[in-house]
């Protein structure tokens, strides 16, 4: 859905010193996707969306939007995106639904579509009431929705977002999170720049990193956590006096269950090691069922994620 | 890959209309699409500029500047009686022809304006309550006499269409008595339109001597060159153009010495005339170069200081950059859509600035000038439009953008007219001659302010000599270049700008 070779932009050299901001990029997201664009301050991230959107011109290389080159079909291009800015600015001046329509307009909607579609959007990101009121007298937190909204409009296949849930409150991320899954199951590509690694660890099933212009890394959190060093894994520790070879061989059949370690004499007991994707909570319940007639217990429960802050740190001080 | 997986997976989903080729855009579409952008954002901002107390203070000071300069200089013209010049001169004497004790008998001579006599004009001797007295035509060498007139009474005379309304003759008895009955020179001043100008600033002066016949070659001098000059054949002294005075004539002939005054009420030099105030389209022409030159490009500022300084601070721009519209054609729609919204308004207070001309002059200017003249305002407005919002393009903040708007007016409506006199100075032009004019309408071509003037000038159905020193045509290629080239600039120069 969005491919970019060697996508370059250097600002400013005509007079003054010139700055790499984007430096030969090579992108590639997939329909459905949800893909983290992840980077410190000033890595160029922002620069790269908004040579997407057409906001910006690429000093060299290419984008394509869904098989459009963004320089020789911008139009096209930019029919098949929804963007929401970092800092959404409107027409404060305007109601919320005169905005939206004022945007539906661009794409050839009829005055009845603009109206119904403006109506239809405030209700998706859950203004609705606030449809008739003017824009100069919304929070921060509307703002944002009504910036979802506005890219919204054109029904977009790609939705571009630059730190969607930026200075909102937790209540507010949680439902903008929810909204973007939403709309994801609605066959809606999402490629996200934020700074918020917990909610891209949670939303997103693909991230690149980027710092200082380049792209340091691209794929999944798991995948990339494995290259770096950062393995995910759920243990339990079983210690009791009936704990014997059949108790162990009657462990190793219940589902979920991967392997079997002895721990060392001073911490004791034995390690289960359980399989990728298996509720821990679940699989904790079965055994103490089954292992507390027989005088086993569970002594602890483990479970360690790739952490993305981790894995983000090591791979830009890496670079 | 990207491209042939969309083919068979996406199915045509967003917005309607334009759909797009698999191949791209085309140069139509992509024309149909950023036309249609133009107009969208042309119209949001018209309906907000409309709807802005900017624009609403702004009317005020136009209203005011603009209608209050039309109504006075149509009160000047309203003011201002255009002489007719005259086909026949009357000359009255009132003398005892009847030999009874009373100077109470009226000679009358009618005579061309060279003094050369005219016959068959009828003479009207009315009482002063409108009652006709009498009437007489005047004989082959242009005279005819009433007798024992009623003192009381006035005189009009016609010949033809040509109408000679209302000449006093003599008010009261104790005026009749004044008149001396020995006279030796009879001298005769009039105040007339003689040299066809339409100023009545020309004196015509007729002697005659004791027997009432014309005399060649008296001596006039005094008046206003105090020169001595001498009466023609026909016994009629001449002198032109006058300045507004009283003058004073001292007649000799035969060493008979006879005195006259004729006071001159309006010439060249009077404060209508300076300004050429003459009809309807003079007092259009010179409210407009006097008064919409100086406040349209106000209008201009006020309008479009912040279209796009204003779109730059709040960020709004990015979420329009980001729709389907070429960056120039965004700019372009906010150049449609502060021009229109400007361009309403001035239109229809001008057009009520035309009643109110049509009004006090009670004729109306002529329907192709007022078309002109809007037109000419329009890409005058527009240009002033469009150098602002460059200056709201390219400014950091929006105080810079007024400050370079304001600048650049007074640059245009008083720091220019120095400049070209500087350059005068330097290649050694002298003040006021012909190369000195020539080199300054030329320069005065680079500046809106003047060019606008120009174009007034010669599209004006009264004043339309085309200023020296450039060709009629000069004038209309400067405004439309700037026109186009200010365009093309403020629509690169938003193309150009970083939006982050």
């Amino acid at each position: 859905m969005i491919v970019t070779n060697k996508l370059t932009k250097v600002y400013g050299g005509f007079f003054g010193s010139s700055v790499l901001a984007v430096d030969n990029i090579d992108l590639e997201v997939d329909r459905k996707d949800i893909f983290g664009f992840l980077g410190p301050n000033g890595a160029g991230k922002t620069t790269t969306i908004h040579m997407f959107t057409t906001v910006l011109e690429p000093t060299s290389g290419t984008a394509e939007i869904c098989g459009y080159d963004i320089t020789k079909s911008p139009l096209i291009a930019k029919r098949k995106i929804g963007f929401m800015p970092e800092m959404p600015g409107f027409y404060d001046w305007l109601k919320a639904e005169d905005q939206l329509k004022f945007y539906c307009d661009f794409y050839g909607y009829s005055r009845q579509e603009s109206k119904t579609r403006a109506k239809e959007l405030m209700e998706l990101v859950g203004m609705g009431e606030f449809r008739n009121r003017k824009i100069k007298t919304f929070s921060h937190g509307m703002r944002k929705r009504l910036a979802l909204a506005s890219a919204m409009v054109n029904d977009p296949e790609i939705l571009i977002l630059d730190e969607p849930m930026g200075g909102l409150d937790p209540m507010g991320v949680h439902s903008f999170r929810e909204m973007i899954k939403e709309l994801n199951r609605n066959d809606i590509t999402i490629f996200l720049s934020s700074h918020l690694l917990p909610e891209v660890q949670q939303l997103c099933n693909k991230v690149g990193i980027i710092n200082r212009g380049k792209i340091l890394a691209v794929d999944t959190i798991d995948n990339l956590s494995r290259k770096v060093g950062l393995e995910s894994f759920t243990r339990l520790t079983i210690d009791g006096k009936g704990l014997s070879e059949k108790v162990l061989d009657f462990i190793k059949t219940i589902p979920g269950v991967a392997e079997i370690r002895v721990n060392s004499q001073r911490e004791r007991g034995y390690t289960i090691i359980v399989n990728e994707g298996i509720d821990i909570q679940d699989l904790a319940g079965v055994l103490n069922e089954k292992l507390v007639k027989r005088d086993v217990y569970l002594s602890r429960l483990e479970q360690a994620k790739p952490n993305l802050e981790e894995l983000f740190m090591k791979i830009t001080r890496g670079s | 890959m990207e491209a042939e997986k969309k083919s068979e997976e996406t199915p045509e989903k967003g917005a309607p209309a334009v759909k797009a080729k698999e191949s791209g855009e085309t140069f139509v579409e992509a024309f149909k699409q950023n036309l249609m952008g133009i107009l969208i954002i042309a119209r949001t901002d018209i309906i907000a500029h409309l709807k802005s107390p900017r624009m609403a203070i702004l009317m005020v000071i136009f209203i005011f500047t603009v209608l209050s300069g039309a109504y006075f200089f149509a009160g000047m013209a309203a003011d201002y009686t255009e002489a007719q010049p005259p086909e026949f001169l009357v000359w009255t004497y009132i003398v005892n022809l009847d030999d009874d004790t009373y100077p109470d008998d009226m000679l009358v001579i009618t005579t061309d304006t060279t003094g050369k006599s005219i016959g068959d004009v009828t003479i009207s001797l009315f009482h002063l309550n409108g009652t006709l007295y009498e009437k007489e035509t005047t004989d082959e060498v242009g005279r005819t006499i009433f007798y024992d007139i009623d003192p009381q009474s006035y005189l009009n005379s016609h010949k033809g269409d040509y109408v000679e309304m209302y000449r006093p003759v003599i008010t009261t008895e104790k005026q009749m008595y004044q008149f001396l009955s020995e006279m030796e020179l009879y001298v005769q001043t009039q105040v007339a339109d003689l040299d066809e100008d339409n100023v009545a600033d020309d004196v015509a002066i007729l002697v005659l001597n004791e027997r009432l016949e014309p005399v060649p070659g008296a001596t006039v001098s005094g008046g206003f060159d105090q020169d001595e000059e001498s009466t023609n054949a026909y016994g009629l002294y001449r002198e032109y153009n006058l300045l507004k005075d009283n003058y004073e004539y001292e007649i000799t002939w035969n060493e008979v010495v006879a005195v006259d005054e004729a006071e001159i009420l309006n010439d060249d030099m009077d404060i209508e005339n300076l300004l050429n105030l003459q009809g309807p389209d003079d007092v259009l022409m010179q409210t407009a170069g006097l008064f919409i030159v100086m406040i349209v490009p106000i209008m201009a500022i006020g309008i479009s200081f912040d279209t796009i300084s204003r779109e730059k601070i709040s960020k709004s721009v990015v979420f329009l950059l980001s729709r389907p519209i070429g960056k120039r054609s965004i700019a372009a729609g906010k150049f449609i859509g502060s021009l229109t919204a400007l361009a309403i308004p001035l239109t229809v207070i001008s057009l009520v600035g035309v009643g109110i001309i049509s009004m006090k002059t009670s004729e109306s200017p002529s329907g192709g000038f007022v078309a002109g003249f809007l037109v000419i305002t329009i890409v005058f407005t527009a240009i002033f439009v469009l150098l602002q919002q460059i200056f709201s393009t390219l400014a950091k903040t929006t105080g810079n953008a007024i400050m370079a708007g304001i600048s650049i007016w007074l640059f245009f409506y008083i720091f220019f007219g120095l400049i070209i006199l500087l350059i005068n100075q330097l290649v050694g032009n002298q003040f006021l001659s012909t190369e000195y004019y020539e080199l300054s309408n030329k320069l005065t071509l680079f500046s809106p302010t003047g060019t606008y003037g120009f174009l007034m000038v010669l599209i004006s159905p009264t004043a339309g000599d085309t200023p020296i020193g450039i060709t009629s045509w000069a004038p209309a290629l400067s405004f439309t270049l700037g026109f186009v080239i200010l365009f093309i600039l403020s629509m690169e120069l938003f193309r150009k700008r970083p939006y982050l």
